[in-house]
């Protein structure tokens, strides 16, 4: 009994067939009994329920990623334990020196230095960013192992982290499969 | 045991992504060798432009291998929607009807009621964010689907209906109570959205309908 309200009897009404079958399941115990019971039975069954809404809501923040003269203030999802967090990174905004530049100014100036492709540049930062939030929320002395296009060592290494598959399959798997189709977020 | 190959004929290509603006579309439609596992899908994903959220939004039908790390039962068959969006903070809900003790003949009419959906969503879609509808015909055979689909909206309405009627319909949302919706207010709450509304409104008609009967 927690509250006032429970030691106040009342009454329902149910079909006497139903009631029959509640006296038939109690045997010893009470009306009152049996019914906790079965608030409690559902109560549990709901958390691993058929049908289900999923709703989970992630907290912005803020991360500083430096290369060289360049210093890439970029976005992404708190770290919670959700089964569905992902990292979503998005870039805020590119500086060269102090000066903010365009992503596209940047890509064609980071293609040069490395010299790499505009799609291999643009998914090299990604990556790199990636890995800075997960420096910076999961594990400070994380470092990929191996190529960003190394999808294998990303599986092993979120797994490791505990990361859930959701974020492999979003923040990684669809990265690179646009990074195969050229797709750039420019 | 399902084969899905007759649904690839209302589809100009499948597995592939189309870019319409900062918009990308893709529907994918595969199954393993066995006829055992199967998907069903469409996916949406706006370009992040900083300026605009993010809009990732997928639905489908599909069964899958198991994983115990899903809330849900992926080795059941199940029709699936999710939805994340960047507005300051980032949300994502993910919505799943379970079919249970389901016959092959049934779940293969759910799969093309789960079409003629995607064909609505992909006009309400263009509709509201003003995209050139001809866009339409490059992802799916709309007039065709409607044609000759069409009648299987109603059973996949139906079987969505009974997933909501018969099964707990839970809410499961971080740090709160999970929720059962057995109320239209609490139904509309999470359902009434935008890009749902061709799913939504024939599930809600389907329930006032049961409840004018009953």
């Amino acid at each position: 009994m927690d509250s006032e309200l429970d030691r106040i009897k009342s009454t329902i009404t149910i079909s006497l067939g139903t009631k029959n079958k509640l006296r038939k399941l109690k045997g010893s115990q009470s009306y009152e009994d049996l019914i906790n019971y079965l608030i409690r039975l559902r109560n549990q069954t709901i958390h691993y329920g058929d049908n289900t809404i999923e709703l989970q809501e992630f907290q912005r923040v803020k991360g500083l990623y430096s290369l060289e003269e360049f210093k890439i203030l970029f976005s992404y999802n708190k770290f919670n334990s959700s089964q569905n967090f992902i990292f979503d990174i998005s870039i805020d905004t590119i500086r060269e020196n102090g000066e903010i530049i365009s992503q596209r100014e940047f890509l064609r100036k980071l293609m040069m230095k490395l010299n790499k492709g505009r799609s291999e540049a643009y998914y090299t930062v990604y990556f790199k960013l990636l890995e800075r939030a997960i420096q910076i929320e999961i594990e400070p002395l994380f470092r990929h192992n191996g190529r960003f296009e190394d999808y294998f060592s990303w599986e092993e290494e979120l797994k490791i982290l505990n990361l859930p598959k959701k974020s492999f399959e979003e923040d990684i798997k669809e990265k690179l499969r646009e990074f195969k189709l050229g797709v750039l977020n420019d | 045991m399902i084969n899905i190959a007759e649904l690839e004929q209302y589809f100009p290509s499948t597995n592939k992504s189309i870019k319409e603006g900062k918009y990308t579309f893709e529907i994918t439609l595969s199954q393993d060798q066995e006829e055992e596992l199967f998907t069903i899908n469409l996916r949406i994903k706006q370009e992040d432009t900083k300026e605009g959220h993010l809009i990732k939004f997928r639905m489908g039908i599909s069964k899958d291998q198991k994983a115990e790390s899903k809330a849900h039962k992926t080795h059941q068959p199940h029709f699936e929607i999710s939805i994340y969006k960047r507005e300051g903070t980032a949300i994502s809900a993910d919505i799943y009807f379970t079919f249970t003790e389901i016959k092959d003949k049934e779940l293969l009419e759910y799969a093309k009621g789960t079409v003629v959906i995607m064909a609505k969503i992909i006009d309400s879609f263009l509709r509201n964010n003003f995209i050139n509808l001809n866009i339409a015909r490059k992802l799916i055979y709309e007039k065709e689907v409607l044609e000759e689909l069409g009648k299987f909206e109603s059973v996949l309405i139906e079987a969505l209906y009974n997933c909501y009627k018969n099964s707990d319909f839970t809410v499961r949302e971080k740090g709160k109570e999970p929720l059962i919706i057995k109320t239209e207010h609490n139904l509309k709450k999470y359902l009434n959205q935008a890009d749902l509304q061709p799913l939504f409104l024939p599930l809600l008609d389907k329930i006032n309908e049961k409840r004018t009967k009953a």
